[in-house]
């Protein structure tokens, strides 16, 4: 049976109405996915802080050149530069749970000065562009300072933006030089790299096989291997892996074969995954260890058909605190247990770098009531700044990049709700 | 020789997703003249809804099926609403329409499903099959064979069905296959269909093993139109064997010389295959020689 012909006006009209619906939907979810580039402002007072004492700072009242007098009880607001949306959204997420963490324990403890803090976040959408836009929307904080919690590139494109302005930042390989108004808070790859070849030595082993992307990341992190592994004594082996491939077993076949007793994997994101998922398909036993950037909870859930046994990873930002003096031990073990409950997570890389950066935040504006840059730079450059137990120092000489944050090795929990935990022992 | 047969097994691994993904761009153009490089779209789309569903307890095999339809709806939905009304555009108006679909497909998972890295579980979670040394896991015996049907079945299809000699017909000459009474839209419609259910079939054998963010589209679909255009974008079954001859020779030079070759090794096949059809006078990845 044959359709009956439709007339040209209505099929013109039947595909002009069509054409409107679809681009009126177009419209509405292109408006949704573009709102979040908006600034949103986020008053860090103690909600959820269950634990009023200052379990963040080295101890209570540490003279860190603390100012008196301060805006008549106006609170001090800082800005941050993040990835809320983008493909470092997730990092963001945990970026920003840290820094809430951190916000509320300060302000449940009376703040600096006798002001609360709080942060005004602007998505930087995981771009360097992005970045830029939130830096110039930060041109007139009265506080002149200014937190980035994305990696590279992102951060460098907020930089140009922000020269009047004192940044802390996490990503771990900015390495700003000395006498910049840049400070990283948290530590070079090399003190991870150290931490990696130091438990292969005392594991009693002398070959590392570094599997590693070649991009900016893997290559950093393997130079940061190589020169540790020569220091000490212990060979490195390579393979380099091409971004993308989902198969690499060829390349852990060559390390097992050219004696690799550990592997470290010197990739990020679904490079990491993909590279564990071929070590499980070779059937290998021998200890695997991932990069700093893969010790986060949401990388452990991206591993659905289980974690591998020999799974670990080598982070300066959450270790083995058994060794570390008491002090330091309680301040981690109370972070671990007070994050948990104010987040619901355990804790991570990307959490604790956020709590670092807090640290460095606390003591720059505790020094400057009057928000100088150059009197917070000149005290960051010349005191000690408490956090989590530990005395950091800007003393890398040529560097602003924060000394003296502990490195271990950390081991993956059996499920991915069991997160990162301290380990102690052999490999 | 472990050597050796391990980068045939992860050769073939990683070439089934590139023959899937070029199939998938060869028949949206055979049937409408069109790079779509939006085709990664439906990867992701199948891939972050199975994982999805399969987190929120939905058994697997439901899941799959799901985020499949979804993905063969997305591509059809593309089909109708995109490109249908603008297929007088120049082609090279409509491949810019087509990357700017898929970085609004981007967009819109970024939203609603964040930029976390989803995964789901192994179809087949057995040990793997050892060979000589080398390993490779049942999911990855599972990818290699299905494509391989995939490709053979289309082979099939559009030689020996009234249906798919209809579909090659109108790729190949659309005035005289309508004048004949094919209806050309009806076939544009199943060849883009045809597109999405590929796409959703290789991100529920894939992302176990690889994972699949929002933003995972657009690398597979490169890929993907590195062996479409090897395959002269006009024959699937030449698109299967080129994503695993390509996949192959990536394979041997990372494996014997080193990896940071292995990009260079696909776009120097692709300059050289373009520059000997052109050479011709014969189209080539959808560009003719002036």
């Amino acid at each position: 049976m044959r359709r009956p012909r439709v007339s040209l006006g209505e099929a013109v009209r039947g595909r002009s109405r069509l054409c409107a619906a679809a681009a009126a939907v177009t419209l509405a979810v292109v408006a949704a996915a573009c709102s979040s580039g908006s600034t949103a402002s986020t008053s860090a007072g103690p909600a959820g802080a269950s634990s009023p004492s200052p379990a963040v700072s080295g101890a209570a009242g540490a003279g860190t050149g603390a100012g008196t007098g301060g805006g008549g009880g106006s609170a001090y607001e800082i800005g941050s530069i993040i990835d809320l949306t983008g493909a470092d959204a997730t990092s963001g997420a945990a970026q920003q749970a840290g820094m809430g963490y951190f916000l509320s324990q300060l302000n449940a403890s009376g703040g600096i000065n006798g002001h609360q803090v709080k942060v005004t976040y602007c998505d930087a959408a995981s771009t360097p562009q992005g970045a830029a836009q939130c830096a110039q929307q930060f041109a007139g904080l009265s506080t002149h300072l200014v937190v980035t919690q994305s990696d590279d590139p992102v951060t460098r494109g907020a930089l140009p933006h922000l020269t009047n302005d004192l940044v802390i930042a996490v990503d771990p390989v900015l390495l700003p030089k000395s006498g910049t108004n840049v400070f990283q808070a948290t530590a070079a790859g090399s003190v991870v790299a150290k931490a990696l070849v130091s438990a292969v030595k005392s594991s009693g082993f002398t070959t590392i096989g570094v599997l590693y992307t070649t991009d900016t990341s893997g290559t950093a992190q393997l130079t940061a291997a190589q020169n540790a592994a020569k220091a000490a004594g212990v060979t490195v082996v390579s393979q380099p892996q091409t971004p993308g491939v989902t198969d690499v077993t060829p390349q852990l076949l060559k390390l097992k074969s050219s004696g690799a007793q550990v592997i470290y994997l010197a990739s990020i994101g679904a490079n990491t995954a993909a590279a564990v998922s071929s070590y499980k398909t070779l059937g290998l036993t021998v200890p695997v260890v991932t990069g700093a950037a893969a010790v986060t909870n949401s990388f452990l859930k991206s591993l659905p058909n289980g974690i591998p046994a020999n799974l670990y990873g080598a982070s300066e930002l959450i270790g083995d605190t058994s060794s570390l003096p008491s002090a330091q031990s309680q301040a981690w073990a109370q972070y671990r247990t007070a994050f948990t409950k104010f987040a619901n997570q355990p804790v991570d890389t990307q959490t604790t770098s956020a709590i670092y950066v807090g640290c460095v935040v606390q003591a720059a504006l505790e020094s400057s009531p009057a928000f100088s840059v150059s009197e917070m730079e000149q005290h960051l450059t010349t005191s000690t700044i408490p956090c989590l137990g530990v005395q950091e120092k800007y003393s890398i000489p040529g560097l602003n990049v924060v000394a003296g944050q502990p490195a271990a090795i950390t081991k993956a929990g059996a499920n991915a709700a069991d997160g990162w935990g301290p380990y102690q022992g052999k490999l | 020789m472990a050597l050796f047969l391990q980068t045939i097994f992860s050769s073939l691994v990683n070439g089934s997703v590139y023959a899937l993904m070029g199939v998938g761009i060869v028949l949206c153009y055979r049937s409408s003249r069109i790079v779509n490089l939006a085709q990664g779209e439906t990867f992701m789309v199948a891939g972050i809804l199975t994982a999805k569903m399969a987190a929120w307890g939905v058994p697997l095999g439901f899941a799959g099926l799901t985020g499949i339809v979804a993905a063969t709806l997305a591509s059809l939905l593309f089909e109708r609403v995109v490109l249908r009304t603008r297929l007088s555009w120049a082609p090279e108006r409509l491949i810019i329409v087509t990357v700017g679909v898929a970085f609004l497909a981007e967009g819109v998972a970024d939203r609603l499903a964040g930029a976390d890295q989803y995964s789901f579980g192994n179809v087949l979670n057995g040990s793997p099959l050892i060979v000589g040394g080398a390993a490779i896991s049942q999911q990855g015996v599972l990818l290699v064979a299905v494509t391989l049907v995939i490709g053979v079945g289309l082979v099939w299809f559009f030689r020996r069905t009234l249906l798919g000699q209809a579909m090659t017909a109108s790729a190949e000459n659309p005035q005289a296959s309508a004048l004949l009474g094919v209806n050309i839209g009806l076939m544009r419609q199943i060849s883009f269909g045809l597109a999405g259910l590929l796409g959703g079939i290789s991100a529920f054998l894939l992302v176990p093993s690889a994972t699949v963010t929002f933003n995972s589209g657009l690398p597979l679909t490169l890929n993907g139109f590195a062996v479409a255009a090897f395959a002269n974008m006009t024959h699937p079954g030449r698109a299967l064997a080129g994503g695993i001859a390509l996949a192959l020779g990536e394979g041997f030079v990372g494996s014997y010389l080193t990896p940071t070759l292995e990009t260079p090794l696909v776009f120097g096949v692709l300059l050289v295959a373009g520059v000997v059809y052109l050479a011709r006078s014969e189209r080539f990845a959808g560009a003719r020689r002036a």
